[in-house]
């Protein structure tokens, strides 16, 4: 069962900002990774998701329920973290706490005490006074404090230290094993693609590609640096080496073949240099899209 | 309930801030009043008020010469600065209701919440309406303790609480207009700074409005686009407050929530 359904979603918004028929599906049960460049339309569509924007065109699902207009009933089930942690600077983090869970229908205070163990959130300071970080931990709390069907996420590592994200991981996983589907945006795919299941790329508003992480992430992938005096592309090109890059005499690109075709062809010519490298597809597969202005 | 209640706390601050500082020109003014009335100041200020051309004493709603002997026309004319300052409050507590969530970004926390946009505008408006009537109260009440210290022994304090009410019930309702308008406002403008300079502009230009419906026949209809001058105080000392002009508050208050409710339930949140 799809949690999230998103078809043709368009949302014309500013001049470059938005997104163009943006189809989408989450299943149910597992961690949807949303990664691009800052920009791409990743808030965006989250926006449409909950509702603070209204789509131009398409329309979004949750639950299999209409995203527009029956966004109250679908967010009695979900867990938000904004990009940017915006909260009333005068309350305490307790009273926002408390604040969040007078909307909720069931809150287990156990699981809300061991949350904030765990993000080490201190309860009496005031919001004001949290460092971006720190907010964000708050906000993490926040959204799982009712154990939601479903935790949106926004750019959930921005801000938060390695260990932080670490212990944020942890709990995103041990709350997938309950059954939680969780949709979240990035602008690295190297830093979540060991635990997203499936991740789409969006660039410039369009979703570039949906991928299993299986697929790719865990696959090496030789990285070739090789500089000659000949240039050698075509014969490269015939063994199957892919994204050549020629640039001051250095030819790079990427090989998945037979390693001794390679040294075969290259102990024909005077090697001047020769760097390989052992990269993950998922880093190879990011430096494409860099390369296309990402 | 739980966004009426954090509405309410939120806001208790400023009530309590604005309520000290009226309470005090307030008690300024009526401190005022039996000097006013003893040392033959009343002959003074008429011979001094009668120099003024009547367009300047129109603005200042000294035009049918109000005697400062008699506390309640006298305080009815000191009233109408802290009734200005009251209703700019109140359309405060409207137009920035709204949009402070935008511009601040907590609508992301607050709609983020199984809370339907409808739901989130009338708590506000409740708890706006409770800080202005508390406000209000405040107010009347002080009003009517200080007068009592100065009060003439001649005056009846009933009449004179009676007088009060009325004048304190113009002031709410002209400071629901404004919250109405405010919230409408609030729905509209694009960011939170922009709330309170238009709010302070639209109640002077509103109010300019009105003295020019009194100055020049010909533009008298204007006077129904000045909300003040629906209860403008030295009337209702002298005559009440008019029905037309409680209809004519309804309609204002009734089209502007309406208004806030279309636009609030459609509107792209800025964040």
């Amino acid at each position: 069962m799809s949690v999230i359904e998103i078809s043709n979603l368009t949302k014309a918004y500013g001049k470059k900002r938005g997104i163009t028929n943006v189809s989408l599906k989450v299943n149910k049960g597992e961690i949807f990774g949303f990664i691009g460049p800052n920009g791409a339309g990743k808030s965006t569509t989250i926006k449409v998701l909950l509702n603070f924007i209204f789509p131009s065109s398409g329309e979004a699902k949750i639950f299999g329920m209409d995203c527009v207009t029956e966004t109250d009933k679908i967010k009695e089930n979900i867990g938000y973290v904004p990009s940017e942690v915006r909260y009333y600077d005068n309350m305490t983090v307790e009273e926002l706490l408390n604040y969040a869970k007078s909307f909720k229908k069931q809150v287990d205070e156990d699981y809300m005490k061991e949350l904030c163990q765990t993000f080490d959130v201190e309860l009496n300071k005031k919001i004001s006074e949290l460092s971006l970080g720190n907010k964000k931990k708050v906000a993490i709390v926040q959204a799982l404090i009712h154990k939601p069907a479903l935790l949106i996420l926004d750019e959930p590592t921005n801000g938060l230290d390695p260990l932080i994200q670490q212990k944020l991981f942890v709990t995103l996983l041990k709350a997938k094993e309950e059954g939680t589907t969780i949709f979240l945006s990035s602008h690295n795919l190297m830093e979540v693609e060991e635990f997203c299941d499936r991740v789409a790329i969006i660039k410039e508003g369009k979703i570039v590609d949906v991928r299993s992480i299986e697929e790719f992430a865990h696959k090496k992938i030789k990285r070739i640096t090789l500089k000659l005096s000949k240039n050698i592309e075509k014969e490269l090109k015939a063994i199957g080496a892919e994204g050549l890059v020629v640039e001051g005499g250095k030819i790079t690109f990427s090989f998945n073949g037979d390693i001794n075709k390679f040294l075969g062809l290259i102990s024909k010519y005077e090697i001047e240099d020769l760097l390989i490298e052992e990269k993950k597809l998922s880093e190879v597969f990011m430096t494409y899209y860099e390369g296309e202005g990402m | 309930m739980n966004i009426y209640k954090m509405e309410v706390k939120k806001g208790f601050k400023s009530v309590l801030i604005w309520s000290v500082i009226c309470v005090l020109l307030n008690l300024l003014f009526l401190s005022m009043f039996p000097s006013m009335k003893d040392s033959g100041m009343q002959e003074l200020l008429k011979t001094k008020l009668d120099a003024f051309p009547p367009a300047l004493l129109n603005a200042f709603g000294l035009d049918d010469a109000p005697d400062f002997s008699k506390l309640e026309e006298y305080f009815a004319y000191v009233f109408q600065y802290l009734m200005m300052a009251g209703v700019i409050y109140g359309g405060l507590l409207g137009s920035k209701a709204l949009i402070k969530e935008e511009s601040e970004g907590t609508i992301e926390f607050l709609y983020a919440q199984p809370v339907k946009r409808s739901k989130i505008v009338t708590m506000k408006i409740f708890a706006a309406v409770t800080l202005f009537a508390l406000f209000v109260i405040i107010m009347a009440l002080s009003s009517i303790l200080v007068s009592l210290a100065v009060k003439p022994s001649d005056l009846n304090t009933m009449d004179m609480i009676l007088n009060y009410k009325l004048l304190f019930s113009g002031f709410f309702m002209v400071g629901l207009v404004f919250m109405a308008v405010g919230f409408a406002i609030s729905a509209v403008v694009p960011h939170l700074r922009l709330a309170m300079p238009i709010t302070i502009g639209l109640f002077f230009v509103t109010y300019l409005l009105g003295i020019f419906s009194d100055l020049i026949d010909k533009l008298s209809f204007l006077k129904y686009f000045s909300p003040f001058h629906f209860a403008m105080p030295a009337d209702v000392v002298k005559q009440g407050i008019k029905s037309g002009d409680i209809v004519l508050s309804l309609v204002f208050i009734t089209v502007a929530t309406v208004v806030t409710y279309i636009i609030y339930r459609k509107k792209n949140f800025r964040l």
